[in-house]
């Protein structure tokens, strides 16, 4: 299950630009969140969600880094 | 990318109630106890960090693509900078299994990662090849 949430997680990067493939990213939207409430377990829950955690953080540090890059332009 | 943002906001509604219910035979009682015995919280706190990674990217491939710069930039950076703390006390209410507390931030998180996203995709259909 943690290989399925990697893959899902990574899916999401390779979206691309999400603003024009929504659908492909509702659809991974809601096969996480049947995966969060069908047949996972709670600890394993917790592990997607931490791992959703970290990348966030990272990519909010990235995303802060190039915009503030972006506004000296 | 409205769907998106409408999906997650009705995910965390229809989460949170169930976070407050009892379930049968009396196994959990009180929030805490209840957001230690199910999913309910990940779900909500799940649906947000989901928001808010879309919105993130969102914004992310429009300064990759130079669509945003100067002045524009300095204001998605406060909301990003916004959006992260708001996500944070959702984060922290969760760690503390403060369902309660956890209920309000998610709302106030998800107000702000809209209002980002929503500024990222007006700027996208303002931006020529957007």
């Amino acid at each position: 299950m943690g290989n399925l949430v990697a893959l899902l997680l990574a899916l999401l990067d390779l979206v691309g630009p999400i603003i024009a493939r929504s659908p492909e990213f509702i659809q991974l939207y809601e096969q996480f969140v049947k995966l969060l409430d069908k047949d996972t377990d709670q600890a394993e829950a917790r592990s997607a969600l931490e791992a959703l955690r970290d990348e966030n953080d990272a990519g909010y540090l990235r995303l802060r880094q190039k915009l503030l890059d972006a506004s000296l332009r | 990318m409205k769907r998106l943002l409408l999906f997650a906001a009705a995910a965390l509604c229809l989460a949170l109630p169930a976070a407050c219910t009892d379930g049968p035979g009396g196994v959990a009682t009180t929030p805490a106890a209840i957001a230690d015995t199910t999913k309910a919280d990940e779900f909500a706190l799940g649906a947000l960090e989901l928001s808010y990674k879309g919105a993130r990217l969102a914004c992310e491939v429009l300064v990759d693509a130079g669509k945003i710069k100067g002045d524009d930039a300095v204001h998605f950076g406060q909301l990003n900078d916004t959006a992260k703390a708001r996500l944070d006390l959702a984060r922290r209410a969760y760690d503390a299994a403060n369902s309660t507390n956890l209920a309000a931030a998610l709302i106030e998180a998800q107000a702000v990662v809209s209002e980002l996203y929503q500024l990222a995709d007006a700027k996208a259909k303002d931006a020529p090849n957007g």
